[in-house]
């Protein structure tokens, strides 16, 4: 019997991961991986192979060689960030099934998760769908949700996310080994929300009007410590540059002003401003013009009580 | 663990070596390779200290863990 060819695209050790599942599963023979440039030695050496093709060969409006995936079952977008060309899907025997970190509809686009946390949801979800129609608008295949917690950031959200959706793919691989078929529940499209890049990207000033609880959200959204958050950093303008913040948590203090964004106090600890609600917050890690301060070292921000951040 | 975190042998690296330039982890497996370190170690890395292009070379790494598990131990 002929083994069912599946492709994968997409990046990383997450990637990896679940090829190297797929590679188990005896009626499925993995035909080619479509990483970025930058990665195709990486994923080379990690799966030990030479199947791995750059990813502009079927990227939207990038292709070169359309019957790439003639002969090709399915094509598995797994953390991956690139649209595919319509034209490749349209040639897979099968069809495309993409990883979505979201609920979807409500959560289409991208970053989702960190989207998850400044709107302070209490739950996020990880979806696999199949590839049809515009950007994450396809049939649902299988989905899993878990909660978020007031200690998640953007980052361990996305963790949690991969780690949910491994186990959902597998399932699917699974099933497509075993010649099940596969779910294709459609979805609800006037419930759809998409999230942009650009919109993400450019959210990252602080708004002190804005209440403690919100701020406090959009800098945990943008947490990817110990790495850069992909999209934006939260800051504010102060008098003595630029600042952004890295983490805050909110805070009562007898002292907070009705003034959004004036500085009650500042000690080595931490910095408290006033917000757009009764409560402050307490910054206890920022950047200025590419200094680092952390708790223990705030009072030499030169930031003092009584200044004013521009609201 | 790193070895287990890389899924391939790794033996007799030199101190400069970059564990996601050269190869062995990517941003992800090093975040992985951190958290299994952690939870074995019961420690926790003040990597906030530093850039990644510093807690990334493999010689600074094993300061970070060294220095974080004396001050442990002295409690």
């Amino acid at each position: 019997m002929d083994k069912i060819k599946i492709s994968f695209v997409g990046n990383g050790t997450p990637l990896i991961d679940i090829i190297r599942y797929a590679m188990t599963l005896e009626s499925i023979e993995v035909q080619y991986v479509f990483v970025s440039e930058n990665e195709i030695d990486f994923v080379k050496k990690k799966l030990d192979s030479t199947i791995v093709e750059n990813v502009a060969n079927i990227t939207a409006n990038r292709i070169t060689k359309s019957d790439f995936l003639n002969d090709c079952d399915y094509l598995i977008s797994y953390n991956n960030m690139h649209i595919i060309d319509d034209k490749i899907i349209e040639n897979l025997k099968c069809g495309g099934i993409n990883y979505h970190a979201g609920s979807l509809p409500e959560y289409a686009g991208s970053y989702t998760y960190q989207w998850a946390i400044r709107n302070n949801e209490d739950r996020f979800c990880s979806t696999i769908h199949w590839i049809k129609g515009k950007t994450d608008e396809g049939p649902i295949i299988t989905k899993k949700e878990f909660p978020i917690t007031a200690a998640d950031t953007g980052l361990s959200i996305l963790i949690k996310s991969l780690e949910t959706a491994y186990c959902l793919m597998k399932d699917v691989l699974k099933d497509i080994a075993n010649s099940k078929t596969l779910n294709m529940i459609p979805q609800d499209l006037t419930k759809r929300n998409f999230y942009s890049i650009k919109a993400i990207t450019e959210s990252g000033q602080i708004n002190w009007d804005d209440s403690a609880e919100a701020i406090e959200r959009l800098i945990r959204a943008s947490d990817f410590f110990p790495y850069k958050s992909p999209t934006y950093e939260p800051f504010t303008e102060t008098v003595h540059g630029l600042m952004k913040i890295h983490k805050a948590k909110i805070c009562s203090d007898r002292n907070l002003s009705n003034k959004t964004g004036r500085v009650v106090s500042v000690t080595n600890d931490c910095i408290v401003v006033s917000t757009g609600c009764r409560k402050g917050l307490s910054i206890t890690s920022v950047t200025i013009n590419k200094s680092k301060f952390k708790s223990g070292s705030m009072l030499e921000t030169k930031i003092r009580a009584g200044e004013l951040f521009k609201a | 663990m790193l070895s287990e975190v890389s899924q391939e042998p790794v033996t007799n690296l030199p101190e400069d070596t970059d564990l996601i330039s050269s190869g062995i982890l990517d941003s992800m497996g090093f975040l992985t390779f951190v958290t299994k370190l952690q939870q074995h170690l019961d420690i926790e890395l003040p990597l906030d200290e530093y850039v990644p292009e510093e807690f990334i070379l493999l010689g600074k790494f094993i300061t970070i863990c060294e220095e974080t598990l004396k001050t442990k131990k002295n409690g």
